[in-house]
């Protein structure tokens, strides 16, 4: 597997002087659901405008497909349409009076001509389910709304990596699962999903592989479990574990034999615990697991 | 608040599939027609024809109609008093009621209330004929007409972010009011005015923050400096042309065989 995206030794300071990363450096993997976790501040969003070119690096570079980011107008074109950026507010993101308009710049900026822009808009509309808001003007939709026409926008321009910066930050549970899916659905059309999150169980079901960073640095990196079983990460990080690894270490703990491998979705944790019959069984066995 | 009401019938009227290009030559036709001509007669017709248009056809509720109507009442009404009141001589006798103030008269005379009259009606009609306008066809769809026209792009763009990111502004303000407002920033008149300072100097603050989030956010798509966005498509009724261009014509040739005096100059003035 080649890394489409990668950071190395990534530097970058705010014009107030605050140094935001220091000294970076991870991979993404094409096709992969990446999520980046971590507290606030600690550099994720910036790290995230760093993907398509919107931050220039203090130190260090961004390797795109192995070929090292150079700012110049045409690379960041292309850049910009291969990685998409879904912003955490959506509100300062869209810009257009209305809905269909705001899907359409994306793809008009990449000079498409007008039909197959318009074929472009509509496919993003009835993937992302708003077809019926396509007139409404943007100001007039609800919170959840308005983060799909963010990512009906990135995605009509068809990229192959889409960056969500906080995806289902302050979206109720049904919205949020629904924003879920819809990742899951773009993932599995070929593309790199990647997203920034605090929902540890979110991040543990979800992703394929987890970074965490704090102050700017990566923490750990790799499979959600292999990151969540080291315990100095998981508090340094400040994250709390996913229920299911929770659930699935106690019931270990207590002498039950659960498989070698902790589950990563409810449905797999549901799988390995035996039925009433058998873990009676198992109360009179020897716990020692 | 009925700049939201306004919005929304904008976006959901019973006109919103007709061609934007025909809704503005319609109403900006019989704008700048209905105000050369300035007859009252004719202003009445135009009004009456409007406001049925949008109340009765539109599906826009009478209420909120009325509401807008207002808005521009209490400007029209100080220019209409002035206008009705006249200081005059003893002799010219038209004087309807009027107060004596030595060899002077301030009184409504007939030519004033008469002046007063058209004055009123030409000015509702030509805001029936905008209120037609803007409850009936989105900005963005006006903007787009207007680009057409030849208006610079720049000045349609700007158009555009200004009506945008007013209801950014709106809600920014709105809630940190709010907020100021729950933790007693409005409980005395002092307090009041130290809040609503702060306020204002944070909602700039905030905006010029929310202006470069933007920015970064229109970068990510590709930007360089041009708004490009597609345009909905909307088909031209000939019908709708032809009854358009023979309204204006008519009401044209009534400007004209009038001699500037409309209609009035046969029914004589009101």
């Amino acid at each position: 597997m080649e890394a489409i995206l990668a950071a190395c030794d990534l530097e970058f300071t705010y014009p107030d002087g605050t140094l935001a990363l220091r000294g970076l450096s991870l991979e993404i993997e094409r096709g992969e659901k990446v999520a980046v976790l971590g507290p606030n501040g600690a550099g994720k969003s910036t790290l995230f405008l760093h993907f398509n070119g919107i931050f220039r690096p203090r130190r260090g570079k961004i390797l795109w497909q192995g070929r090292e980011v150079r700012y110049d107008r045409s690379f960041l074109a292309a850049l910009r349409q291969k990685v998409g950026i879904v912003f955490q507010d959506p509100d300062s993101q869209l810009f257009a009076a209305s809905v269909f308009q705001e899907v359409s710049f994306g793809p008009l900026n990449m000079g498409l001509p007008r039909e197959e822009a318009k074929r472009r808009v509509e496919r993003a509309l009835a993937v992302t389910g708003i077809e019926d808001l396509k007139d409404k003007p943007t100001h007039f939709l609800s919170y959840g709304q308005k983060k799909r026409v963010c990512i009906a926008a990135v995605l009509a321009m068809d990229p192959e990596v889409l960056v969500l910066d906080e995806p289902t930050a302050s979206l109720d549970p049904l919205l949020s699962e629904q924003i879920t899916g819809l990742m899951e659905e773009i993932n599995r059309v070929g593309k790199t999903v990647v997203i920034s999150t605090h929902d540890v169980d979110l991040a543990y079901s979800w992703a394929d592989r987890i970074f965490v960073m704090k102050g700017g640095q990566l923490l750990a990196g790799g499979r959600p479990e292999e990151v969540f079983l080291q315990p100095q990460v998981v508090r340094q990080a400040g994250l709390t574990l996913p229920w299911i690894l929770e659930v699935y270490l106690e019931l270990r703990r207590r002498g039950w034999s659960l498989g070698p491998r902790p589950p990563r979705r409810k449905e797999d944790l549901w799988a390995c615990l035996p039925s009433a019959s058998q873990a009676f069984g198992q109360l009179f066995r020897p716990a020692n697991g | 608040m009925s700049m939201n009401g306004i919005e929304k019938y904008a976006y959901g009227n019973r006109w919103r599939r007709v061609h934007p290009a025909e809704k503005v030559a319609f109403a900006l036709g019989t704008l700048v027609l209905v105000l050369h001509t300035g007859c009252p007669w004719m202003s009445l017709a135009v009004f009456c024809l409007m406001s049925g248009l949008l109340v009765g056809l539109g599906g826009v509720s009478w209420r909120f109609y009325l509401r807008l109507l207002l808005i521009p009442f209490a400007f029209l009404a100080a220019a209409v008093i002035a206008l009705a009141l006249a200081i005059t001589w003893e002799e010219s006798g038209t004087v309807l009621y009027g107060l004596r103030v030595g060899n002077l008269i301030i009184g409504i005379t007939e030519y004033g209330v008469a002046e007063g009259a058209g004055l009123l009606l030409r000015a509702l009609s030509g805001v029936s004929c905008l209120y037609f306008l803007a409850l009936t066809t989105p900005i963005a769809e006006i903007l787009q007409v207007f680009r057409r026209m030849g208006l610079p792009p720049l000045l349609a763009e700007l158009m555009a972010l200004v009506y945008r990111f007013t209801f950014v502004l709106w809600d920014t303000a709105s809630s940190m009011y709010v907020s100021q407002a729950s933790r007693l920033g409005y409980s005395s008149w002092c307090r009041s005015l130290s809040s609503l300072g702060q306020l204002v100097a944070n909602l700039f603050l905030k905006s010029l923050q929310r202006s470069q989030m933007l920015n970064a956010a229109l970068l990510a798509r590709g930007f360089d400096g041009e708004f490009r966005v597609l345009e909905p498509a909307y088909r031209l009724s000939k019908g709708r042309i032809f009854l358009i261009v023979l309204w204006l014509v008519f009401l044209a040739a009534l400007d004209w065989y009038g001699g500037g005096g409309g209609v009035g100059s046969y029914f004589g003035r009101l």
